[in-house]
């Protein structure tokens, strides 16, 4: 029993493992990640704002293929960040990928995702080949307060899944952050909250939940970036 | 000499030495580094990290590129295969005398 508990011990104390977290906290130490995000959330939260926008359709389709295209581009802001206030501060690192066949993992996670928008898609459509009451279903799938109990819960929802990507992120800077608790919290249930005061349809509702969600992430992020900055002054001279 | 010793005395010297041990555990994590990180890291001084580093280098535990970012110099630093293969092998020498040790010292223990 001792051998095992001795063996346990062995392996949480063990270098490799530790220095690999401790990797893992330096990449969540300025909050880079945590922007990036918020920037992706926002500019994907602006689209769906541009599509109610009032103006010609034309415009509104630009406005939200812009803001779509802007959250692709969000994808080198890490890059961006960590080149000019993280690099001279605190050194450059790559971390190790946790498994060899990394690529696999991503296109797992790409299938998945697709899977869950695919889904998505499928639940918030509104039924179109129904044609007897095709007027009366719209007015139902469009007015104030027609929501049915899944679109209500994917709502709601959101936020929960949120919060978990939240706390897989940025949980090696929890222990140095503990304002992050409350964030996490925040995140979680304030998509309930909007989910169950603000009026409307699935889309009425929705806009609000990401826009939330986007400002969480975004302020989270900003605020772990100013404590690494005051926290760390620039190197001189390390090469 | 006893098993435990026999495994103590085996362990590679390159690595066994505190800094360079500390050097190749937090380079075991990274794909690769620049020198201020690892300064960073280990808290050494740029002397003893840099005497430390041409060891290891000497010994092929770790590759160092001399680079550029932008205009700033830059070294690159990275663990080669053979580093580390011999830091994992380190590793578990290291694991596998503390558990003989352990077994011996309850096997002694145990009432007769």
């Amino acid at each position: 029993m001792q051998i095992i508990r001795t063996r346990v011990e062995l392996a949480k104390n063990d270098p490799l493992t530790r220095s690999s977290l401790r990797v893992m906290q330096y990449e969540a130490a300025d909050g880079a990640a945590e922007i990036t995000r918020g920037v992706f959330c926002l500019c994907c939260t602006l689209a769906m704002y541009a599509v109610i926008l009032p103006g010609t359709s034309m415009t509104r389709a630009v406005l939200a293929w812009a803001m779509i295209m802007c959250a692709f581009l969000a994808s080198g802001l890490p890059k961006a960040i960590r080149k000019r206030i993280t690099w001279p501060r605190t050194g450059y690192v790559v971390p190790r990928p946790p498994i060899k066949a990394w690529w696999i993992m991503r296109v797992f996670m790409v299938v998945v995702a697709a899977g869950i928008s695919f889904g998505l898609m499928k639940l918030t459509k509104p039924e179109k080949h129904d044609a007897i009451p095709l007027n009366a279903l719209n007015s139902v799938a469009t007015g104030p307060g027609a929501i049915s109990p899944v679109q209500k819960a994917i709502c709601a929802g959101f936020g929960g899944l949120s919060a978990l990507t939240y706390l897989v992120m940025a949980a090696p800077s929890f222990r140095k952050h503990p304002w992050k608790w409350p964030l996490l919290a925040l995140m979680a249930l304030g998509p309930v909250g909007i989910t169950l005061i603000v009026p409307g349809n699935f889309l009425d509702r929705f806009r609000p939940v990401a826009l939330f969600v986007a400002l969480v992430w975004l302020g989270s992020g900003a605020a772990t970036l100013y404590s690494y900055i005051r926290h760390t002054p620039p190197a001189s001279g390390a090469a | 000499m006893n098993d435990q010793l026999r495994a103590i005395a085996g362990l590679d010297r390159v690595i066994h030495e505190p800094g360079r041990l500390m050097i190749l555990a937090v380079l075991a994590g990274v794909k690769e580094c620049d020198y201020l990180f690892l300064l960073h890291e280990t808290e050494m001084n740029k002397g003893n990290l840099s005497s430390h580093l041409a060891r290891l280098e000497e010994a092929g535990y770790v590759e160092i590129e001399k680079t550029y970012r932008g205009k700033v110099p830059m070294t690159l630093l990275r663990l080669t295969r053979a580093g580390r293969a011999a830091f994992e092998e380190y590793r578990q020498g290291l694991n596998a005398a503390f558990l003989r040790e352990l077994q011996t010292s309850s096997r002694g223990n145990r009432p007769t």
